[in-house]
């Protein structure tokens, strides 16, 4: 008879697999490995949050819960934004800012292209509080530590939808390659996908490269203070970078620190997927509003490329689809618009062009990031 | 979380759109003035010193 009380427990949790939502989870959790591995989508991010999916998502777990182990590192990671902006050290040192400062025109891209954050904003504000509504729309910055800083600031790293918002964000930045190509060539003709873009690089100066990061960081911390951290720690690694005397934290900054940091950061996510919380019909909004972001993104950028070859001589127009890259998604943004041009015409190289307004994108997103908290007061 | 349709706040959401679009345009703007600067003070130094 003892022998079967001690062996209650098993029963016990056993008997918890009766929940439904718990399977479903699994296969979310098996849905984001397979992706990572099979089809190599941000599997340093999306293979940690499908392996922790399904850790949070045993009954009974020991890895959540006051003493968890994922509690613990979300409490010490997430909640207090240590771990995204660490990131940014690492994202920043990674930069190189040498294709935008030969041509900084490109950087207007970047703010067009953060259209779709506003523009899913005032979509999500008819079914969610306007503070709500705002951390859904920062999806739409295409920049995983961003969203989590701003969702975090607007809801409170409890909220139901902060998870939601967090898997949205890092999710859509893998999906990239498939979201913008079908946008892009729906608002282009092929003759614009033709249109081919010298590249004649500027000479840049190392002081100029010294002191952009730091006039950066000045200017966004005036404007929007609340994006100094963003902008500081992003702007940080790049000095890091570009002083020359730095190399070996440089390359710290770029493998050992951002990996590590990565490893945490997705397990540690999937903490805001346990079932209860993530099953329901807000977080399926949510991702649908999410994609709705990156499709007014790259729209918007497409389209106002496209406006501003109605004023540029011929011969000096730009090729409508490094608009898209102003999406923050770096480097996977720039890529696709590269090969996009090298299928239409194998001799049209736009890499040097994408990237240029895929750094601005990087840029102008954590600017969007700050003014979002610069508009709405925090929890 | 309960999802409901609602209007109410659509005015304000459009004002965002519309202040937020304006901001990021003006910040960027000023971020290339600054470079455009930078590339022409510090590049004409740069030379002087290769020569």
């Amino acid at each position: 008879m003892e022998i079967i009380e001690r062996l209650g427990f098993l029963v016990q949790n056993v008997g918890a697999l009766a929940d439904w939502r718990y399977a479903v989870m699994w296969v979310i959790g098996g849905v984001l490995i397979y992706l990572a591995i099979r089809h190599d989508m941000e599997p340093t991010l999306l293979l940690p949050l499908g392996f922790g999916t399904i850790l949070v998502n045993l009954p009974f777990s020991g890895a959540i819960g006051p003493e968890g182990a994922l509690t613990t590192l979300f409490n010490a990671g997430i909640a207090n934004e240590l771990f995204p902006l660490i990131l940014f050290i690492g994202i920043g040192a990674m930069i190189d800012f040498g294709p935008l400062l030969s041509n900084p025109k490109l950087m207007i891209f970047g703010a067009a292209a953060q259209f779709g954050i506003f523009a899913t904003l005032v979509i999500a504000s008819m079914f969610f509080d306007i503070s709500a509504a705002a951390s859904i729309g920062i999806i739409g910055a295409a920049d995983g530590p961003t969203a989590i800083v701003v969702a975090n600031k607007l809801l409170g790293p409890t909220s139901s939808i902060t998870g939601a918002i967090m898997v949205a964000a890092y999710s859509y930045m893998a999906l990239v390659p498939i979201i913008q190509p079908p946008v892009i060539k729906l608002l282009t003709t092929k003759k614009e996908r033709l249109i081919r873009m010298p590249y004649a690089p500027q000479k840049v100066s190392k002081l100029t490269r010294i002191l952009f990061p730091i006039i950066i960081t000045m200017i966004a911390g005036i404007v929007a203070p609340e994006s100094v951290s963003l902008v500081g720690f992003l702007m940080f690694g790049n000095l890091i970078r570009e002083c020359g005397v730095l190399n070996s934290l440089s390359e710290t900054a770029q493998n050992v620190l951002a990996n590590l940091i990565t490893i945490f950061l997705g397990i540690t996510i999937a903490c805001r997927m346990q079932a209860e919380e993530f099953l329901n019909p807000a977080t399926l909004l949510i991702l649908g509003l999410g994609l709705v972001a990156f499709i007014f993104d790259t729209a918007f950028g497409v389209v106002f490329a496209k406006f501003l070859n109605i004023f540029l001589p011929e011969g000096k127009k730009i090729n409508p689809m490094i608009g898209a890259a102003g999406i923050s998604a770096f480097p996977m943004s720039g890529r696709v618009v590269h090969k996009m041009g090298l299928k239409e015409d194998p001799q049209n190289f736009l890499l040097m062009h994408s990237i240029g307004v895929n750094v601005s994108g990087q840029i102008a997103s954590v600017i969007a990031g700050g003014l979002i908290l610069a508009f709405f007061p925090h929890v | 979380m309960n999802i409901t349709f609602r209007l109410d706040q659509l005015s304000e959401a459009l004002t965002v759109l519309t202040a937020g679009m304006i901001s990021i345009f003006l910040v960027i703007g000023v971020i290339i003035v600054a470079t455009v600067v930078l590339n022409k003070v510090f590049s004409g130094k740069e030379e002087k010193k290769d020569n």
